[in-house]
């Protein structure tokens, strides 16, 4: 689903943020992305969503090669990607229901539909009975649960996180991380950035570790690694 | 009840969305989506505009003020031409016969100009008649048995034809009839006429120029407008990219709102259009009674106010479309 060959990224400044990275996530795999701050790991994320390119290498997602994907269909490859992040990133002057629907309004849904299905995302999140509050009248869990719904509501089959559970306490990212199992279990991909080793130690998922740029460890499943890109 | 089964059966067609939207007519499901698009941004720059109303109120003040004062100008030199036409068509052109010209000769002339089609009508004055007609208006009685010999010339008052409406039709008429070997002097007091038409016609560059330069203004108004309003909502517009897009999904609203700007801008301009002519028509009937001939203001008309609103939409239209594709292009390099 995503594959990275040999990607390397240097910034304007001179700044390495990525050197030489290569991994595999199938299709329906759920991964963790650990590392210090400044590791590399928003720099990969925004690979994935061709908001920064690789300086050499290739990135594939979902079987496209996005070092030739021209700059007009990358709003229907995004279209495909569900991106949480830290900070839930909402609109203030929508409601939470207007929030959530902008993917399928982007998408151009019919009303109908995106009444339908806005509502089975937020009732997955737990927030159907704040519809019509604004993201400024919820806590903090909340926000991020309206920006998981607002990721999932289109049924992408990635979903990429830099660091969903930051800023929520130990009970809260448990509930988090638990939301996103459950998506991975109906078939998406999962790719979380994380440094809170201690919570997605206990899950059993594969984790990849950045060092300086570097990809020291992809993780449990190496041999599926080496073997995918002895194919290529 | 009724809404369960339906939404049913159509949460079980939703994961083959694609393939059935494209069974049915491809064109009326393109139009339907541009339809529904073009509503939803419509909507919501209106709300963003309804959100700040002293701001967007004081815009399209500006906006309709600085349009307002080419239409006036625009318009009041439509009446000034419409009257001084009139006054061309009233010109008139004397034909001063030779002195001692045979009688016969004369009549053959009045026959040959009535049978010119630039001709409307000749009106033929005998000495006799001039010399009374100059005894009424002198107040002098008794000049002509004062006088040895009538001094006057028989004068042919001649109206050039409807078509004949241009200075310079007029003056050709008037080379053609100084041509004629009865012809003594064919005076033509014209040039008042003339200096106006140039006055006119000086005026009528002179309100072009400043419509153009103040449509320009408007253009660079709803510009500046814009440009704030996308960096008021450059979070929005980074999110939105993010969550796929189109570059011409995040400038539809913008320009919608450039058009809604332009749109109420033009309307300003007409109500004070229409009220600045209202004030007018009363002391503009009063200064027509005096010279005792009537005179009535046109305005706007419906041609002209649908004209204007569709120029001030087109303005803001292009002053958003100018602003947005600039930034939209600045945004995509990152």
């Amino acid at each position: 689903m995503i594959e990275f060959d040999n990607v390397s990224k240097r910034y304007p400044n001179g700044h390495d943020a990525l050197k030489q990275v290569s991994f595999h996530i199938g299709k329906g795999e759920m991964a963790f992305l650990t590392g210090h701050s400044g590791a590399g790991k928003s720099t990969l994320l925004k690979m994935i969503t061709v908001i920064e390119k690789p300086t050499t290498g290739r990135v594939f997602v979902n079987g496209h090669n996005l070092s030739q994907f021209s700059s007009w269909r990358v709003p229907q490859l995004r279209r495909s990607i569900g991106v949480i992040f830290q900070n839930p990133n909402l609109l203030d002057e929508y409601t939470v229901f207007e929030n959530v629907a902008l993917p399928l309004v982007i998408a151009g849904y019919r009303y109908q539909e995106i009444g339908r299905r806005v509502r089975a995302a937020l009732d997955k999140v737990n927030l159907l009975n704040k519809e019509k509050y604004y993201p400024a009248a919820l806590s903090g869990g909340e926000q991020q649960r309206v920006g998981i719904a607002r990721a999932v509501v289109h049924k992408p089959a990635v979903l990429l996180a830099d660091e969903p559970t930051g800023n929520l306490d130990p009970q809260l990212s448990a509930e988090i991380m638990y939301l996103f199992e459950q998506f991975n279990q109906v078939g998406v991909s999962i790719l979380i950035a994380s440094h809170d080793l201690a919570l997605i130690g206990r899950l059993q998922h594969r984790i990849m570790t950045l060092h300086q740029g570097c990809m020291v460890s992809t993780g449990v499943r190496i041999d599926y690694e080496q073997e995918s890109t002895q194919q290529e | 009840m009724s809404r369960n089964p339906r939404s049913k059966s159509k949460s079980q067609g939703s994961d083959n969305s694609a393939t059935t939207k494209r069974s049915s007519s491809i064109y009326e499901n393109w139009f339907s989506l541009w339809r529904q698009r073009h509503i939803q941004a419509l909507f919501t720059s209106f709300t963003k505009m309804k959100r700040a109303p002293l701001a967007t109120m004081l815009t399209v003040f500006v906006i309709g003020i600085s349009l307002a004062l080419p239409s006036l100008l625009l318009v009041l030199l439509r009446n000034a031409q419409a009257i001084s036409s009139g006054w061309a068509n009233s010109t008139q052109i004397s034909l001063f016969i030779k002195m001692n010209e045979p009688d016969q000769s004369v009549q053959q002339l009045i026959n040959q100009l009535q049978a010119d089609p630039d001709i409307a009508s000749v009106n033929y004055i005998s000495p006799t008649q001039g010399l009374q007609q100059f005894e009424g208006a002198s107040g002098f009685s008794n000049l002509e048995s004062a006088l040895p010999n009538n001094p006057l010339p028989a004068v042919l008052e001649i109206k050039p034809a409807p078509n004949i409406q241009t200075p310079q039709a007029v003056q050709q008429l008037v080379n053609q009839l100084q041509q004629l070997p009865q012809a003594d002097v064919v005076q033509l007091d014209m040039q008042w006429v003339n200096r106006l038409f140039a006055m006119l016609n000086f005026a009528k560059h002179a309100v072009f120029g400043l419509a153009v330069l103040l449509g320009l203004g408007v253009v660079l108004i709803i510009g500046n407008t814009i440009r704030l309003a996308t960096q008021n909502n450059r979070d929005e517009i980074e999110i939105m990219k993010l969550i796929g897009a189109t570059n011409a999904f995040v400038r539809r609203p913008f320009l919608y709102t450039g058009i809604l700007y332009g749109l109420a801008g033009g309307i300003v301009a007409w109500i004070v259009v229409e009220i600045l002519f209202l004030s007018l028509n009363g002391p503009i009937a009063n200064l027509a009674q005096a010279y005792q001939t009537s005179l009535s203001l046109k305005g706007l008309g419906f041609s002209g106010t649908l004209l204007l609103w569709l120029f001030a939409a087109g303005l803001g239209l292009t002053g958003a479309w100018l602003v947005v594709s600039r930034y939209l292009n600045v945004t995509r390099a990152d």
